[in-house]
């Protein structure tokens, strides 16, 4: 028994010899991972991807220069401050080059999950790459803050780990609509949109909003997003005689055709109205752009969020007015930054909690936060087309001080 | 609908189906030549345009001035194209070479789009001229001076190719080998250069086309191929290898679209095809196909 205690015993010491070896191997082995991960925590990584090339290209061309203009002054105040960590933590960007396409938005997404390994997504510019691309946040519990992004079918699947800034598509003229209230030349209304989910919601909720100041839908109709020549669009309208024409389309060229043929073909309405009006309609255009209504997510002031907003602007080598939707990143950029703040840690369930809990106050005059589906607040405010270039006309009193109609003088 | 507006829709399609006509000229001429159905042609197109707009944004001289200027460039760049991918196919069999052009204008195609997006990285990537000329307005029709002009420069260039084909050796000599090759060979017409030349000329008018096309509306790298397939509609459905057919063609499918345009836009883009299906069911060789 002795024998076999002290067998057992031997055995036991062994064993408890190679016990300890081998809990410190694989203690250090699971350490390893944790010490990466500790060392990760030296800084933030948020992730995207962004149309580099391909179709959506024109509209993002300037984007990653703007992230690394924002990250550059966080940085330079000391990072984003984790409470939970005692400490700030500088932000890195990762953007790579979805060629506008979906298959290589949700590949690049799982490329930052796994290779990458960021703290946090950020949308890529649309919503039907941000429909690809959201499987990843699914996936590998990221929280994804999608930015150009507002189309019904992101919310059809329940996703706890996504939210939009954008309020939902049908809102997108709702600041700008109510630009014409009291004017009592305007009585009739024409509206086309380019053959999409986003512009089909869009053009309905500024029908809506045309009929809701007593005027007259008299033309409303999508065309291919292909089209190239709008002359019997411009005729259809001009045998309706309206006094507002209202043209909505992403990206811009399509645009740009339907107001040079409009021009042409004397299609002569008292207001245009056009959206995501940028560099590319301004320049072809020229100087009969002029009072051309569009919007940008911004209007201009002088609050410290209008010269964050400017500031990184200009260090990415353009004005905010160029792309209507640096506004729009620039939202996304403070989101990503107050969900951190509210987290206090890089944990990403913390973070997705603070995201969807975000009450974020901006511009001295609005409140980012989400509904129950994940839908934001952010509904683009008006501007026009002025000396080749766009001028807030927001407020809005301001802004009808400051409008002249266009008057068929293009 | 008033006789005014069916008035302008009728003008309306024929401006537009002049400028079709122009870059399908250039299509129909290479296959008739060397019987390769280039699907980079709308490539060339976008090339053109890109150029002219580059050209323009560089010195703000007019437009059609730059368009003209780049006509020796597109040339040179048919010919090679050519020289280097089409002409290596010609040793292979009949449906080997046919198939193999296919997918090496394809691949070319392609390869143009992504150049152009590669290339359009620190600029916008839709291109558009800045040119308006007044409109002219006869008892209430619109005439866009623009369209007109640029209708004048289309017929002006289809004449010159006209007399060019019936009036130089050169040009009969390309109508030699489109009728037939081995004959054209018998009576000393170099058809290997023949065919480099018409690769030549068809990019010239399609360059020329993409010039006229950035003036109008705009050019981006991804507008080639959907290009090319309305094309190759118009010269399908005019006949292949005709003329006559490409202009008859061009004009009816401008028409066709400009008038179901006018009443549903969503419809506007299908009915090239639409046409398309209906005349070779009723003429299966096509308009002037013989």
């Amino acid at each position: 028994m002795g024998n076999h205690h002290t067998h057992d015993g031997n055995c036991l010491e062994l064993g408890r010899r190679k016990f300890l070896t081998m809990a410190a191997a694989g203690a250090g082995l699971v350490m390893l991972p944790i010490g990466q991960a500790l060392a990760a925590r030296n800084e933030i990584v948020i992730g995207g991807t962004l149309a580099q090339s391909g179709p959506l290209a024109g509209a993002t061309k300037p984007f990653v220069a703007l992230a690394n203009a924002w990250a550059k002054r966080v940085n330079n105040a000391g990072g984003i401050y984790l409470k939970k960590l005692g400490k700030k933590l500088p932000i890195r960007f990762i953007f790579y080059d979805d060629q506008t396409s979906p298959p290589q938005a949700l590949k690049l997404y799982e490329r930052l999950a796994t290779v990458d390994k960021v703290d946090v997504f950020i949308g890529p510019f649309s919503s039907f790459l941000t429909n690809a691309a959201l499987q990843a946040s699914l996936t590998h519990h990221i929280p994804f803050f999608m930015v150009e992004a507002n189309d019904e079918v992101l919310f059809e699947k329940p996703n706890p780990w996504r939210t939009t800034g954008l309020a939902p598509a049908k809102t997108e003229y709702s600041r700008t609509v109510p630009l014409f209230k009291d004017r009592a030349d305007l009585k009739s209304v024409a509206l086309l949109g380019r053959e999409n989910l986003h512009e089909r919601q869009s053009v309905e909720g500024a029908a809506q909003g045309f009929r809701d100041l007593g005027m007259q839908v008299v033309y409303d109709k999508l065309a291919p997003a292909n089209t190239k020549d709008f002359s019997s669009v411009v005729l259809a309208m001009k045998e309706q005689n309206p006094d507002v024409v209202l043209v909505e389309a992403l990206p811009p060229p399509w645009i740009i055709g339907f107001l040079k043929q409009a021009r042409e073909l004397g299609l002569n309405p008292k207001e245009v109205v056009a959206g995501h009006v940028g560099v590319p309609v301004i320049k072809a255009m020229g100087k009969s752009g002029n009072n051309i209504v569009s919007f940008t997510y911004y209007f201009e002031g002088n609050t410290p969020d209008h010269k964050e907003l400017y500031a990184i602007s200009h260090a990415a080598g353009v004005e905010p007015w160029m792309y209507p939707e640096i506004g729009l990143r620039y939202r996304a950029f403070r989101r990503i930054k107050d969900a951190l703040e509210h987290a206090g840690s890089l944990d990403k369930e913390a973070i997705r909690e603070a995201m969807w809990k975000q009450k974020l106050h901006l511009y001295g005059e609005e409140t980012i936060e989400y509904d129950k589906r994940g839908y934001g607040t952010d509904i683009p405010y008006p501007n026009e087309i002025l000396g080749g270039k766009m001028v807030s006309l927001w407020p809005l009193d301001k802004g009808r001080r400051m409008h002249k109609p266009k008057n068929g003088m293009w | 609908m008033s006789v005014t507006i069916a008035v302008q829709l009728v003008v309306n399609g024929i401006l537009l189906g002049g400028v079709y006509a122009l870059a399908a000229f250039g299509l129909s001429l290479i296959f008739g030549v060397s019987g390769v159905l280039n699907l980079a042609h709308g490539e060339f197109l976008m090339g053109g345009g890109l150029l002219v707009w580059l050209a323009w944004d560089l010195t703000g001289l007019n437009p059609f001035l730059l368009t003209a200027m780049i006509a020796p460039l597109a040339f040179g760049a048919g010919y090679l194209f050519e020289k280097g991918l089409i002409r290596p196919l010609a040793q292979r069999k009949e449906h080997v070479r046919l198939a193999s052009a296919v997918l090496v204008t394809l691949g070319a195609a392609l390869m143009m789009e992504d150049i152009a997006d590669f290339l359009s990285l620190n600029t916008q990537y839709e291109k558009s001229v800045d040119l308006f000329l007044p409109t002219i307005v006869l008892d209430k029709v619109y005439l866009p001076s623009l369209k007109l002009v640029i209708l004048g420069l289309v017929l002006a260039l289809i004449a010159g190719l006209f007399l060019f084909l019936k009036r130089t050796y050169l040009g009969l000599a390309v109508q030699a080998v489109t009728q037939n090759r081995r004959g054209a060979l018998l009576n000393g017409v170099n058809t290997v250069r023949i065919n480099a030349i018409a690769f030549g000329i068809g990019t010239v008018l399609a360059a020329v086309a993409g010039g006229f096309e950035v003036v109008d509306t705009y050019v981006a790298p991804n507008i080639g191929l959907p290009l090319t397939l309305k094309y190759l509609c118009i010269i399908v459905m005019g006949g292949l290898g005709s003329f006559a057919g490409v202009a008859l063609g061009g004009i009816i499918i401008g028409l066709g679209e400009a008038i179901v345009g006018f009443f549903q836009p969503a419809w506007g883009q299908t009915v090239a095809f639409l046409l398309l299906v209906a005349i070779l069911l009723i003429r299966p060789k096509g308009l002037f196909g013989r």
